[in-house]
């Protein structure tokens, strides 16, 4: 409980440092003040408009990216289990890109209205989940066979992005910004939506997590203490898909967060389930609070975006994972 | 028993013939056979001769020289790391080609044909060589997951830098998305001449490799009991799959799936292990599948072409995924 309540305040500081620094710096006692729209204009449209619902939003998706990436973690048993190896991230930029690309007029006007695209998303994650569920898990699950389908889905649907966005005559340089993940076109009503999300599923996931937690013994074991297993499989990677197919249509694919969250919460010693699950959420955050606060400040005016930051550290670390797991 | 190999390999190089020739005729502007055969042979002039010479013909050759070289490091590759699912594109080493080349673009504002193909080969060889190494030579090799998992997070760190560096510079995303995604297209005859060297030096250390390993199919204790020497196996053959991989990458750009898949296609065609037989047959194969699909890309998005790296992923990745599936030591 002890480590909670301090991640919980490492959140709190890391929130208010984003928000002090940016293209102008905003002394804290002015946060505060500009928060509660008590500062002067100039602080309040800074805070208000511009930081904070980028802030909020890069706080909703890293928790739910993190809690994303800590479910499947938990449900394969595997350590390298990442929602954006294995496919599923790219599975939701299909969906994406089919809403914003396919389901047009030939004047290129959007057949439905843009807040359609998250179902989009989260419909290519669920049905890149499902088929590595029926060709992978469901039968006899077996940890290799997983992540070597799961990478060929992953370069099968980098291809159909690519091919989509080639079809289209949109400008292809926006595309591939959105592809590799920003919160820089961040709304209320979008923070909003995903925290909505979030936290039903954080209800849901909590109440099973006892049922999770015998899971991780294994199919047999499980199946004898009269948990449901395959129900439980199927629970949590439905969740899992909404959670990467929402994060994914707002801020494109912000890579290996889902990874590393997860490890430093079992660092931290969060080995049950449920604890877990709020750790990972909480680093998910942070982790994404400061690639986004990084990639805004460190190249000024130029903006990098976020998942650039989030995949340059972590692949080494997720190297580092792979060669630690041969021992 | 050798004139059926005889047979399947003159079999598929007629096939490599006239997928060449097919390639030739294919595409926005047709060209019929007699064309081809009145310009080339007859030394005629014909309408639109153009498009035949400067850019079907180098596309053509492009695309089979390729193929082939794709083809035979990938036999290689799956055989020094005892992995049937190796293969430089699936290891990483794609991506240090492409990093390369955006870092010469964007940073030192070099676009010529000349420097692109150069970095990128030197790219290639920088990272294939790391990633060779570091896979290859621990003491316990990796196993199909590890290897795939270990090219997946090198792909994704050359990436993010590459992405990195093109936002920085939105214009040359447009300038190299071609290039980043694999073609054949568009490509001058001429840098064929700066990578053949390269490409004899390393077909003929796969020739010399074929007897090895054959041998090295065996275990590695059984290899020490007759006396082979393992680790000159190991680096003549990781010499030969770099130059290969690093020529093929510098003519075309990233295109994934052709050395991963044609091994396999060549084993289950002439049901042997030998590496005399696999390795020319599985280079036919990889210059048939190359030239087919870039036929195939001509015409998914008439009349934009495709890159070709995009439609051998379309075709390759559903084909992978079913490998696996048939893999007995996956499925128990």
């Amino acid at each position: 409980m002890k480590k909670f309540i301090i991640l919980i305040i490492m959140l709190m500081l890391t929130t208010l440092l984003t928000l002090m620094l940016g293209d102008s710096f905003i002394a804290p006692q002015n946060v505060l003040s500009g928060l509660f729209k008590l500062g002067d204009p100039y602080t309040n449209l800074v805070i208000n408009t511009l930081r904070l619902p980028r802030v909020l939003l890069a706080i909703v998706t890293g928790a739910a990216l993190g809690i994303a990436g800590c479910v499947l973690q938990f449900i394969t048993k595997n350590p390298l289990a990442s929602p954006d190896v294995i496919g599923i991230s790219q599975g939701a930029n299909v969906g994406s890109l089919v809403f914003l690309i396919v389901l047009t007029t030939s004047t290129e006007a959007l057949l439905l209205p843009i807040a359609y695209q998250p179902i989009f998303s989260m419909l290519g994650a669920i049905i890149v989940t499902a088929l590595l569920y029926f060709l992978a898990m469901r039968k006899s699950y077996k940890r290799d066979r997983l992540i070597l389908i799961g990478i060929s889905f992953n370069i099968l649907c980098q291809a159909i992005v690519m091919f989509l966005i080639l079809t289209s005559n949109k400008r292809s340089a926006q595309a591939q910004i959105w592809i590799t993940g920003s919160v820089h076109q961040a709304e209320y009503q979008q923070v909003m939506i995903v925290g909505s999300i979030l936290f039903i599923i954080m209800v849901i996931l909590t109440y099973y997590a006892r049922s999770f937690d015998i899971h991780y013994l294994g199919r047999n074991l499980s199946l004898a203490l009269g948990n449901p297993y395959q129900h439980i499989s199927v629970i949590a990677l439905i969740s899992m898909s909404i959670l990467i197919g929402i994060s994914m249509s707002y801020v494109g694919g912000i890579q290996f967060v889902g990874l590393i969250a997860p490890h430093i919460a079992l660092k931290l010693g969060a080995h049950q389930f449920r604890n877990r699950i709020f750790y990972s959420a909480i680093i998910g955050a942070i982790i994404l609070l400061l690639s986004d606060l990084i990639g805004r400040t460190l190249f000024l005016p130029k903006e990098i975006p976020a998942g650039i930051f989030t995949a340059l550290i972590g692949s080494p670390f997720f190297m580092y994972l792979l060669i630690k797991s041969r021992k | 028993m050798k004139n059926k190999y005889l047979w399947l390999f003159l079999l598929f190089s007629g096939m490599f013939v006239v997928l060449f020739i097919l390639s030739m005729m294919l595409g926005y502007k047709h060209f019929t056979f007699s064309d081809i055969w009145q310009h080339y042979i007859h030394g005629e002039t014909i309408k639109d001769q153009r498009v035949l010479t400067q850019l079907r013909l180098p596309r053509a050759i492009l695309g089979g020289v390729v193929g082939v070289l794709m083809g035979i490091s990938g036999v290689m590759i799956q055989t020094i790391t005892r992995n049937p699912f190796a293969s430089p594109g699936i290891m990483g080493v794609n991506s240090g080609a492409s990093l390369m080349v955006v870092i010469t673009t964007v940073a030192f504002g070099m676009n010529g044909v000349f420097q692109q193909t150069i970095m990128a080969f030197i790219g290639t060889v920088i990272i294939a060589t790391l990633i060779i190494l570091a896979t290859t030579l621990p003491f316990k090799p990796f196993n199909a997951m590890e290897l795939t998992l270990f090219g997946a997070s090198v792909s994704a760190f050359c990436m993010a830098i590459t992405q990195g560096l093109l936002i920085y510079n939105e214009s040359a995303i447009e300038e190299l998305i071609y290039w980043l995604n694999g073609s054949v297209a568009n490509k001058h005859i001429t840098i064929l001449m700066y990578i053949w060297p390269f490409i004899i030096v390393g077909l003929i250390i796969s020739i010399y490799m074929a007897k090895p390993l054959n041998l090295y199919m065996l275990s590695d204790d059984a290899l020490k009991g007759l006396g082979a020497k393992i680790l000159s196996i190991k680096v003549f053959t990781m010499i030969a799959v770099v130059l290969l991989s690093g020529s093929a990458v510098a003519l075309a750009g990233p295109i994934a799936f052709i050395g991963l898949i044609t091994p396999h296609v060549a084993k289950l065609l002439c049901k042997s292990h030998n590496h005399f037989i696999v390795i020319p047959l599985s280079g036919v194969l990889g210059g048939c599948l190359l030239l087919l699909s870039d036929i195939l890309s001509r015409y998914l998005l008439m009349p934009r072409e495709l890159p070709v790296g995009i439609t051998t992923a379309l075709i390759g990745a559903p084909i992978f995924i079913y490998l696996i599936l048939n893999r007995k030591e996956l499925t128990e």
